[in-house]
């Protein structure tokens, strides 16, 4: 079985060289080259063909979300893996996203670099346990935004529902939206047209069992 | 003895002691009459000079251009005394001589300076004593600038001080009345006319100090605004460098120790208290980057600069839910467009400071942030159902304790924006920040 080639794309040497380090005992994995900015990376990219693409996410040249779309657009068969400080839930969804196939922050531990260096090369994704938490806050804003768009609900219908289990008035509502009265009215009939029902009671019933609230 | 009154008779008759008596008693009659008639035409005209006073009086209180006043002194001060010339002169502060500040006549066009000494004067000698004064030959008189009043053709003078709360502070002078001396009674009507004059004279000089004492307050507010504004924007680049210099400086030297150690960890079979030691040096060193990466996120929101204002503003969100068990929530109403650059870090920032407040000081269960996009504004709402506070009493606190509500509405104020924050004790907090379509950056829709 061959060993899988990696290219790593990181603008200090310090890193690049303490990941050869790192990875140089380890069994079927290979490293075929280093890149110190976004130019370099997308030649070494097409002169060495790697597996496996291990990418700082702030670069010089190019931010490393725009570098990711390049890379699999020029050469979809790679694999990226974002190698990054930030923990920002917005980085992983954005690289994700983008096209990569995992998502790692520095401080991460041989065994979890070899275990999904293996993994992703495999064409599965893969992430630091440590951020499994943000993309489960992640997923249930995603099965929310399912629901909602099932119904064919707006954001701002799906406020309207919120403020009416809240218990608001329509008065209430009317002066936090800057609405007339008439206008949530109106606003609320829409709503309870696309839920299908007939009154607040019913509308906050049906939302809270489709997780819209 | 005013006259006489002269009784004679055609034929020859001597007058009886009876019609000598009669014609006395006729006599004091007329007398008394003609007293009357002059006593009545005198008070007419006193009364009617006091009017006259009255009436310009109270046009000089109501006049605040320093300018019109004294127009209106001279004027009135040459048609109250029935004179050819007037002056009036302020003494200069800490010095000893007047300033001319009106002059009225053909005379006193003479004046080759704007500037007289109070020294060897008439004016001055009413300054000294703060009494009126009266010369009916100034060119004669050793108390007067000889020298001056030949040149200016000074015969008659009457002067009066401009007195404000027992401090003389100048003169009206009028000189050569067409038809005559200067009498008491004009010396009177002169400084009734004075006293007045001067109060107009000190009200408008305070006017005057108050209006520059304003002017400067506001370029000193406008001063301190702009160098808040600068203070920011130095901090926020300050902030932005540091962070920058952590991620591209010392993160890489923490990064390539610990992989180093974790390379040399794997190359080599450790027994007990060995493979502690080393395990530990990791463990410090995966510390050291934790530590640094909270330290970059406080100081910068790396999201705003690569990704933008909305998802910068979803980090927070989603890390304030996680650490303070607050529900959180952030919804976007209307079609987004980009923001400057300034506009998206001070938005951050309020909306932080706001979010802050909210799980330091609500006790709310949730907090609400709806960002709503029109083509006139962008309309920023932080809403809680928290305890609510005395937002007048909060926003007249001293620094460090008005919630940090003050940088907050400065910080708006820096970008054109407007900060408002309504609270209604138990029924929660609602921050409004409304940013201008200037803000909106240039070349998206």
């Amino acid at each position: 079985m061959s060993p899988i080639r990696v290219l790593v794309v990181d603008d200090h040497l310090v890193v690049r060289r303490g990941l050869r380090s790192m990875l140089a005992d380890a069994e079927n994995v290979q490293v075929v080259g280093g890149a110190s900015n976004a130019n370099e990376a997308i030649e070494r990219v097409g002169s060495l063909q790697p597996d496996v693409v291990l990418l700082d996410i702030k670069m010089p040249g190019m931010d490393g979300l725009r570098l990711i779309r390049f890379l699999k657009q020029e050469h979809p068969q790679v694999k990226i893996v974002m190698l990054t400080i930030y923990d920002d839930e917005q980085f992983l969804v954005e690289a994700f996203r983008a096209g990569a196939h995992g998502y790692l922050l520095k401080n991460v531990g041989r065994e979890e670099l070899l275990n999904v260096l293996r993994t992703v090369s495999q064409g599965k994704r893969m992430l630091s346990e440590e951020l499994m938490d943000s993309v489960l806050s992640q997923f249930g804003d995603l099965a929310q935004k399912q629901a909602q768009s099932r119904f064919g609900l707006s954001d701002i219908e799906v406020d309207l529902l919120s403020m009416v289990a809240q218990g608001a008035t329509n008065r209430k509502i009317a002066e936090r939206m800057y609405w007339s009265e008439a206008t949530v009215k109106r606003k609320l009939s829409d709503v309870y047209r696309k839920l299908d029902v007939l009154d607040r009671a019913q509308a906050v019933a049906v939302a809270t069992r489709h997780g819209l609230l | 003895m005013l006259g006489c009154l002269v009784g004679a008779s055609s034929q020859r008759h001597t007058f009886t002691s009876g019609e000598h008596s009669v014609f006395s008693l006729l006599a004091s009659y007329v007398a008394m009459a003609v007293e009357n008639v002059r006593l009545r035409a005198e008070t007419a005209f006193w009364l009617s000079e006091a009017m006259s006073v009255q009436t310009v009086g109270s046009a000089l209180v109501e006049e605040r251009s320093l300018d019109t006043i004294l127009s209106i002194i001279i004027d009135e001060a040459v048609r109250l005394t029935n004179s050819s010339d007037a002056l009036v002169l302020l003494l200069e502060e800490d010095s000893d001589r007047f300033r001319v500040c009106a002059r009225m006549g053909d005379g006193v066009a003479g004046l080759t300076s704007g500037r007289l000494s109070v020294e060897d004067s008439l004016n001055g000698v009413v300054v000294r004593t703060g009494q009126p004064l009266v010369s009916h030959d100034a060119m004669a008189d050793p108390r007067a600038n000889q020298a001056r009043a030949r040149r200016l053709n000074v015969r008659t003078v009457a002067i009066a001080p401009l007195k404000i709360r027992d401090r003389t502070m100048g003169t009206i002078a009028v000189h050569n009345r067409c038809d005559g001396y200067f009498s008491r009674a004009d010396v009177d009507v002169l400084c009734s006319f004075a006293n007045q004059a001067a109060i107009a004279i000190d009200n408008a000089r305070l006017f005057n100090e108050l209006l520059v004492a304003k002017d400067e307050v506001q370029e000193k507010a406008h001063e301190l605004q702009e160098l808040l504004v600068q203070t920011v924007n130095i901090q926020e680049d300050e902030r932005r460098r540091i962070a920058a210099d952590i991620h591209d400086r010392l993160v890489p030297l923490i990064v390539g120790a610990l992989y180093e150690v974790q390379a040399y960890a794997g190359q080599h079979q450790f027994s007990g208290s060995d493979r502690k030691q080393i395990e530990l040096v990791q463990e410090l060193l995966n510390g050291a980057i934790e530590k640094t990466r909270t330290a970059i996120y406080d100081l910068w929101p790396a999201t705003l600069d690569q990704i933008g204002l909305l998802p910068a503003l979803q980090e927070l969100i989603s890390r304030q839910e996680r650490t303070s068990g607050l529900q959180h929530r952030l919804r976007v109403h209307g079609s987004s467009y980009e923001l400057s650059p300034s506009a998206d870090i001070a938005v951050y920032r309020i909306v932080q400071g706001a979010l802050a407040n909210v799980c330091q000081h609500a006790n709310a269960t949730l907090a609400d942030v709806v960002i709503r996009f029109s083509p006139r504004r962008v309309r920023i709402v932080i809403q809680d159902d928290g305890k609510g506070f005395d937002v007048q009493n909060v926003m007249l606190a001293p620094p460090g304790c008005n919630f940090g509500l003050i940088n907050m509405r400065e910080r708006a104020y820096s970008i054109g924006g407007t900060l408002n924050v309504n609270s209604v004790p138990d029924q929660g907090t609602q921050v409004t920040l409304e940013i201008p379509p200037e803000e909106r950056f240039p070349g998206t829709d």
